[in-house]
């Protein structure tokens, strides 16, 4: 009945797993006992410590570590392993080349003092971005275009973009330019549905990784900072 | 609460956009200056004490050059390049024209690598020409700038606008540069 339980621990772990989905689990109905301490490992599958007497680890086989706390009823992630994630979504983001190095020079600036201005600052981009994109949209869709002030709006989303370390919408936005300039709509429009994808793939990621960051200080660990050259 | 204005610099920083104040401010403050963040030209104009007028010499500024009580003690300007109405430019312009600001180092930032803006910048009287995102090791640029700026009582006879000469050996270090030919 033990082993039952575990699989079934381990099974909706995995699932999540499987789903790329940090979040902490909760599995109230499949922890029904106490964890016996000198439980030994079977299967080489997995082992279980216990850390006190409201939690142990569930290590697997993987190397992925899990923290079972009885009274809770949870299941989650220890903190060093959603630190860890933490590092490979963000670096995942770099190699992609959906963040410069702009982005680590804003985490750089953040501190005990500031600690939101990360947040804080991709909040301003957001709101920038969304009402540029907004503006822009409804320049081109004028009888006659105003190249001008569409150029206008396109410089400050570049600006934005690079602030933040957005370089897709930012080699966008640069793109984006050379039509304003050849005054051609086609073109415009087609790169402005270009950069609204890139916005809206970048914003997704930066919301899942500020998640990811709070899900670790949550669990009461600290956000991880990243390497400069990696 | 007092302020230490001898013990730290205070530099004015000017930009249109609300996301670069918040990111400049933040550099400057890592880097213990004490900051006053503004949106535009007249709004610095107005703060370091000069209305935007034609008969700037005329006016009384709030801003004394010595060292008893001052109602605004400015060390340094740091300003876009690209805003509407007053471009950084024309800030800079208006600085050096003053005769009781045109002391104060200014240093443009600008997310355009034009050569000839540059130029015109530092032929101004600009101290340094950053280009956007500006980063900390820009900021760390700053210090020679704000201490010339603090002897400009003893030595008046030091000149303090860039040559030709000193343009192309400028110590522009960003990579960006690589490849231009300064006019």
């Amino acid at each position: 009945m033990f082993h039952q339980l575990f699989h079934d621990v381990l099974e909706t772990v995995r699932c999540s797993l499987a789903d790329g989905d940090a979040d902490a689990l909760v599995l109230k109905k499949h922890i029904q006992n106490p964890i016996p301490k000198s439980q030994k490992p079977w299967d080489s599958a997995l082992l279980i410590q216990s850390i006190n007497s409201h939690s142990s680890l569930l290590k697997l086989k993987s190397g992925l570590v899990f923290c079972l706390c009885r009274e809770e009823q949870t299941v989650s992630m220890e903190v060093g392993q959603m630190q860890r994630r933490l590092i490979e979504y963000t670096k995942s983001l770099f190699m992609e080349g959906i963040l410069d190095d702009q982005f680590l020079q804003l985490q750089q600036l953040q501190d005990e003092s500031n600690p939101d201005f990360v947040v804080e600052v991709v909040s301003l981009f957001f709101q920038d971005a969304e009402k540029l994109l907004n503006d822009i949209t409804r320049a081109l869709d004028q009888q006659s275009v105003d190249f001008t002030k569409v150029d206008a709006h396109v410089h400050q989303l570049k600006g934005s973009s690079a602030s933040v370390g957005a370089q897709r919408v930012k080699n966008g936005c640069i793109a984006f330019r050379n039509f304003c300039e050849e005054q051609n709509v086609d073109g415009s429009l087609r790169c402005l549905q270009q950069i609204k994808q890139e916005y809206y793939h970048v914003k997704n990621k930066l919301e899942a990784l500020f998640r990811l960051e709070q899900q670790i200080v949550a669990a009461g660990g600290s956000v991880p900072m990243m390497e400069l050259s990696f | 609460m007092g302020m230490a204005a001898e013990a730290q610099y205070h530099v004015l920083a000017v930009d249109d956009s609300l996301l670069d104040r918040k990111l400049i401010e933040r550099l400057l403050k890592t880097s213990s200056y004490h900051v006053t963040a503004v949106d535009s030209g007249s709004k610095a104009l107005e703060f370091l004490g000069l209305l935007e007028d034609e008969h700037n010499d005329a006016l009384a500024p709030s801003v004394s050059l010595n060292d008893h009580h001052q109602d605004v003690d400015v060390n340094l300007i740091i300003t876009d390049y690209c805003m509407p109405g007053m471009t950084g430019y024309d800030l800079l312009r208006k600085i050096k024209e003053s005769k009781s600001l045109k002391d104060i180092p200014v240093v443009i930032m600008s997310s355009e690598n034009i050569p000839s803006r540059i130029n015109r910048c530092l032929e101004e009287g600009a101290e340094e020409f950053f280009l956007k995102p500006v980063q900390l090791s820009d900021v760390n640029k700053l210090k020679p700038h704000l201490l010339k700026g603090r002897d400009k009582e003893s030595e008046p006879s030091i000149n303090k606008r860039k040559g030709m000469e000193e343009c192309h050996s400028h110590d522009i270090t960003r990579t960006k540069y690589d490849g231009l030919e300064v006019v």
